[in-house]
């Protein structure tokens, strides 16, 4: 691993403008790019082993890649536990790596800092008309929305820079070669717009406690101590997360999920690694693989997961050969148009039976597709130095004795991405359904995004409505412009309860918000699971009912 | 091949996984009880979902059925010192609809505020030795108990061990009362009165052997108890305490400041003494509900969880008690127990539901002057060893966090983590051991705790005939070992023609019911 990862000329983002610093990792000095996270410059410069795990002294790494999994955790300057998959780096800093804990210790010492009790009067709050939690595509784009109806609106966003996951996505237009969705441009634009209507910013902060009507408790560099901040409204947009396929020696530096490395890739400019195999046949393991590719790293395969309860329908053949046949005419892009044009006529000459379906994969563009072959473990001591695979029957079992190891130095694992709907759950102001559709546990809400409480059950209580909202993959996921489109509604839906539209414009301009979203959701050209319209459905039902 | 880890953070496997829903758990926190998983740094995001996933794959259940972990704030972490600075709820917060999952205030079924670990009511899912699966057939026992907390399954587990015949009833999962939600002191040394601290020392002196009697580390640990002294008046009052105390024989000393923080130096350097003990400790709860309730399973005895009583009728002509092995005496009556899953018959009750005792008892006519208290509790991110005792208030776990909580708060049965309480504690926590004041909170829970009306144990007779014996009580944890060993003893020796139902059984007449009715 080296410096030789970073991209230099990025096919959509153009050359590097940057700011190197020098901070140090365990006492050696190293270069890295200010306001990147510290991982991605450890990363970069052949670090991926960040630490010891506290009771089994295994080695641990960045992981997730977006401050949800702490295995990336560091000591920075003293403070112990910082996600260094988040926390920018600065000039200066001392990053150390953290170790596994002694069992007993020499001696019980007092600790190094004693500090008194605080003796100051609680931060006084602030009162806004909408908090938006998560500075996402829908986030931001509800802050805009609320914010041109004159509601005053803080967003907060655990991230340094406002976007969330446009950040990294550049996909090529499906339609038009050469033309990129450049999520980074967009996100400025709108942070942009969003500044000049007077929206205020908290980055680096979260929101660790939403209590009802509203009271949103915010911590980290962009909040006061103890700081709480009074809202008429709140708008979740936390999105999605991603619950990847585990497997033996998953946990080692450089098995990363897939999309830690579309972040890497698109936002840090970092390709994960020289020779990759990516674990899952979903789109975005594909899309993933594909832009590996295109970037100049080695993709060996992409496998399936090992067979078993925690990888179910997702680790069988014909389960993969089927989706991956849907995208033929899905279109996300080229790439993965060409995969599901090669796997259904593979799959078609097999009659569907997976048998045919060559072990070694199928090349598609260079990547070879192997959806009968599964992962079977990590291999590597400090970090991930190959991987063992092996061929699976049919119906997802694996063949005994067909296990070889491949020489890999990065594996990028897949799983289903899911709603993050924590905050809205702990309010306990929220009835919930499980819709598969629409990812999972979601909350329920009405025509404007907001949500309801089953007390009074949702159709009366969101009647009249509690003031909580949720917009984007919180409320099912989907694409970046879905998204937008119901942050939009959502905003809208919270200026007014703010009472800061005029209630004679109200109607008019929340059908049209609602026409855009559905607009948004048939033009979308990535559809994240199949059966969305559905799912929708189901939530339009459920709230009248 | 080799067993993946699925929960990243506490490094717990599939196969560790897969063992909890073998022993009957249907929910993501089931497992989490069962096997720490989620309990890490990333709260669970990581692990919940594959769990939920594989709890769907081994068992009847659907996706949607398979119910997520409870979310409580903080939802990120962050330092003891700014939450203590986030204060309060404004006054007119209070005025909103109760959370969606509010409990009645009692709830005999699955508690609606636990409904996160309720799986499906007839729990048809479970499966393997811990089970109950379909209806219940409609079985006679000699006991049955009420209540899969630690007081429950200990008496369970005593009276398996004597080879008799008892079922356990559980509305719930294990531990999703006070079991599930406790410090887990093993506490002996400041109780008052002495009886009562006799009888708590009586339960810790079980604990070094359980591990190996009940073959599963309960992680129990005599660190030795301390309790930091701020007020001169505290000192007093523990003088007078350790005069009586250490007339039992329980060493216990006065340390001054200096010997204090010698010992403990996270201590507050504002103390002007501490008393201390050897004799205190602590324990995983899980871990001892899961050992008495397991180990009875494996001695024969029945546990039928989410199995939720719905009445208790005293029951003349039905097929009673089968042949009692000490048997000079058979009586005639018994109980009929009809449950969400069926009915099901014995001959003698046993209700052990902590803080919903009283609602199960009046089902029998009985009335149990039992409340509950809510206390709420922090968990800090893991550190290196660092608090050496345990303390009234502070214990340090095996994995590293330090947990913090002294709350005791009247909110009937709301179960709420609320921002003025965590506050509180985390207030307190700086002003214990101020050097955490730059310490990660990363998780929290709330949890009610029975406390009868005058603080101490309820281990009484409620009924002569057909039998019904009633074991509530603080302290559940400390307590469990001995109580299951003297609650079981009077029992069988009720069932054996040896006693009246009536009598306090020999070293509990402290704690007989009758003792309200008397004032």
């Amino acid at each position: 691993m080296g410096r030789d990862l970073r991209i230099i000329n990025h096919p959509a983002l153009g050359a590097r403008t940057e700011k190197r610093v020098v901070f140090s990792f365990d006492g050696r000095e190293i270069e890295g790019i200010e306001g990147e996270p510290i991982a991605v410059a450890l990363y970069a410069a052949g670090i991926r082993k960040l630490g010891a795990h506290e009771y089994t002294g295994e080695p641990r790494g960045l992981f997730c890649g977006i401050g949800h999994c702490f295995g990336c955790r560091v000591t920075v300057d003293g403070e112990p536990n910082v996600r260094s998959c988040i926390a920018p780096l600065r000039a200066g800093m001392e990053v150390q790596s953290q170790g596994k804990f002694p069992g007993e210790p020499v001696a019980w010492q007092a600790p190094e800092q004693t500090r008194q009790r605080p003796e100051e009067p609680p931060a006084p709050r602030r009162h806004v008309d909408v908090v938006v939690i998560g500075g996402g595509p829908a986030g931001l784009s509800a802050a805009l929305a609320a914010a041109n109806q004159g509601a005053k609106v803080m967003v907060v966003d655990e991230q340094h820079e406002l976007g969330g996951r446009l950040l990294s996505q550049v996909h090529e237009n499906p339609l038009r070669k050469g033309e990129w969705f450049n999520g980074p441009r967009i996100a400025a634009d709108l942070a942009e717009n969003l500044a000049a209507a007077g929206v205020e910013f908290r980055r680096e902060t979260q929101a660790w406690g939403v209590w009802p009507r509203w009271l949103v408790s915010i911590t980290g560099p962009g909040a006061e101590d103890g700081e709480s901040v009074e809202a008429s409204a709140v708008i979740v947009a936390t999105g999605a997360a991603q619950a990847c396929q585990p497997f033996p020696g998953w946990t080692l530096p450089g098995v990363i999920s897939v999309g830690a490395a579309q972040t890497m890739m698109h936002r840090f400019r970092l390709r994960p690694g020289h020779r990759c195999l990516v674990v899952g046949a979903d789109p975005l393991a594909l899309a993933v693989a594909s832009e590996l590719a295109t970037l100049g790293s080695e993709v060996l395969s992409a496998v399936l997961p090992p067979p078993g309860p925690a990888a179910g329908e997702l680790a069988e053949p014909k389960e993969a050969i089927t989706s991956v046949s849907r995208l033929a005419d899905m279109a996300p892009s080229p790439f993965l148009r060409g995969a599901g044009r090669v796997v259904s006529r593979a799959a078609a000459a097999g009659a569907m039976s997976a048998m045919l379906f060559p072990k070694q994969g199928i090349k598609v563009q260079g990547v070879p597709l192997a959806l009968r072959r599964c992962i079977v473990r990590a291999v590597g001591d400090e970090e991930v130095k190959g991987a063992v695979v092996a061929d699976l029957t049919a119906d997802g079992k694996a063949v005994t004795g067909s296990e070889t190891t491949v020489d890999v130095d990065s594996i990028c694992v897949s799983g289903d991405l899911y709603p993050l709907v924590e905050a809205l759950e702990m309010t306990g102001q929220c009835a919930f359904a499980y819709v598969e559709a629409l990812g999972g546990r979601v909350p329920l809400y009405g025509p404007d995004l907001r949500t309801g409480s089953s007390a009074g059950g949702p159709g009366n209580d969101g009647a009249q409505g509690s003031g909580l909202f949720v917009a984007g993959s919180a409320s099912g996921v989907e694409g970046a412009q879905v998204a937008m489109a119901q942050g939009r509604l959502a905003g809208l839906g919270a200026a007014a309860f703010a009472g800061r539209v005029a209630p004679s414009e109200l109607v008019g301009m929340l059908e049209q918000a609602a026409r855009d979203v559905a607009t948004a959701r048939r033009e979308a050209f990535l559809t994240f699971r199949p059966g969305i319209p559905e799912g929708r459905d189901f939530m339009a039902r459920h709230w009248l009912a | 091949m080799e067993s993946p880890y699925i929960c990243r953070c506490e490094r717990i496997t599939l196969e560790d996984v897969l063992s909890a829903v073998r022993g009957g758990a249907t929910s993501v926190d089931g497992v989490k009880r069962r096997t720490r998983a989620g309990m890490g740094p990333c709260q669970g995001k990581t692990c919940s979902r594959i769990i939920a996933r594989i709890i769907a794959a081994e068992t009847a259940m659907s996706r949607e059925e398979v119910l997520p972990a409870r979310v409580r704030p903080p939802l990120r972490p962050l330092t003891l010192r700014e939450l203590a600075l986030a204060g309060s709820e404004p006054s007119d917060m209070l005025a909103v609809p109760p959370p969606v999952s509010a409990p009645p205030a009692f709830g005999l079924l699955a508690d609606a505020g636990d409904a996160n670990d309720a799986g499906r009511p007839d729990g048809t899912v479970v499966h393997g030795a811990m089970a109950g699966e379909g209806s219940l057939a409609e079985r006679s026992y000699e006991f049955v108990v009420i209540g899969g907390g630690a007081v429950g399954s200990s008496i369970t587990y005593h009276l398996a061990r004597a080879g008799r015949d008892v079922a356990l009833l559980e509305a719930n999962d294990l531990a999703t009362g006070t079991s599930g939600a406790t410090q887990a002191w093993v506490w002996v040394h400041s109780k008052t009165p002495r009886y009562y601290m006799e009888l708590n020392w009586r339960g810790a002196r079980r604990y070094p052997g359980l591990s190996e009697e009940l073959g599963i580390d309960l992680e129990y640990r005599r660190t030795g108890g301390m309790v930091g002294l701020f007020t001169q008046e505290e000192v007093d009052a523990s003088r007078r305490m350790m005069e009586s105390n250490q007339a039992a024989g329980v060493e216990i000393h006065l340390l001054t400041r200096e010997e204090a923080l010698s010992m403990e130096p996270r201590l507050s350097p504002e103390i002007l003494a501490a008393t201390y003990s050897p004799v205190d400790g602590n324990v995983n709860p899980f871990r001892v509900v899961q050992g008495f309730a397991g180990k009875a399973a494996s001695l024969g005895a029945r546990i039928h969880l989410r199995t939720a009583v719905k009445a208790l009728e005293p029951d003349d002509g039905g097929s009673a008690s089968g042949p009692s092995p000490g048997g000079n005496r058979v009586n005639r009556s018994g109980w009929l127990v009809r449950t969400n899953r069926g009915a099901l018959r014995c001959r003698t009750l046993v209700i052990a539901a902590g803080f919903y005792t009283p609602s199960v008892a009046r089902l029998a006519g009985v009335d149990v002057p039992v409340q509950p208290v809510r206390g709420q509790v922090l968990l800090t991110e893991a550190m290196p060893p660092t608090v050496r005792f345990t303390h009234q208030g502070v214990r340090q776990n095996p994995t590293g966090q330090v947990m913090l909580g002294y709350l005791s708060e009247n909110a009937g049965f709301d179960k709420s983590t609320t921002l003025s309480g965590l506050s509180q504690v985390a207030d307190w926590a700086i002003h214990y051991m101020p050097s955490f004041a730059e310490t990660k909170v990363i998780h929290a829970f709330s949890g009610l705790r029975p406390m009868p009306k005058d603080k101490l144990s309820i281990l009484s007779w409620a009924r002569r005939d057909p039998p019904l014996f009633v074991a509530v009580t603080h302290s559940g944890i400390t307590l469990s070992p001995v109580i299951g060993e003297l609650v079981s003893e009077a029992l069988m020796k009720q069932a054996d023609g040896g006693a009246e139902a009536g009598v306090p059984p020999a070293g509990l007449e402290p704690y007989d019911l009758r003792r309200f009715a008397a004032k």
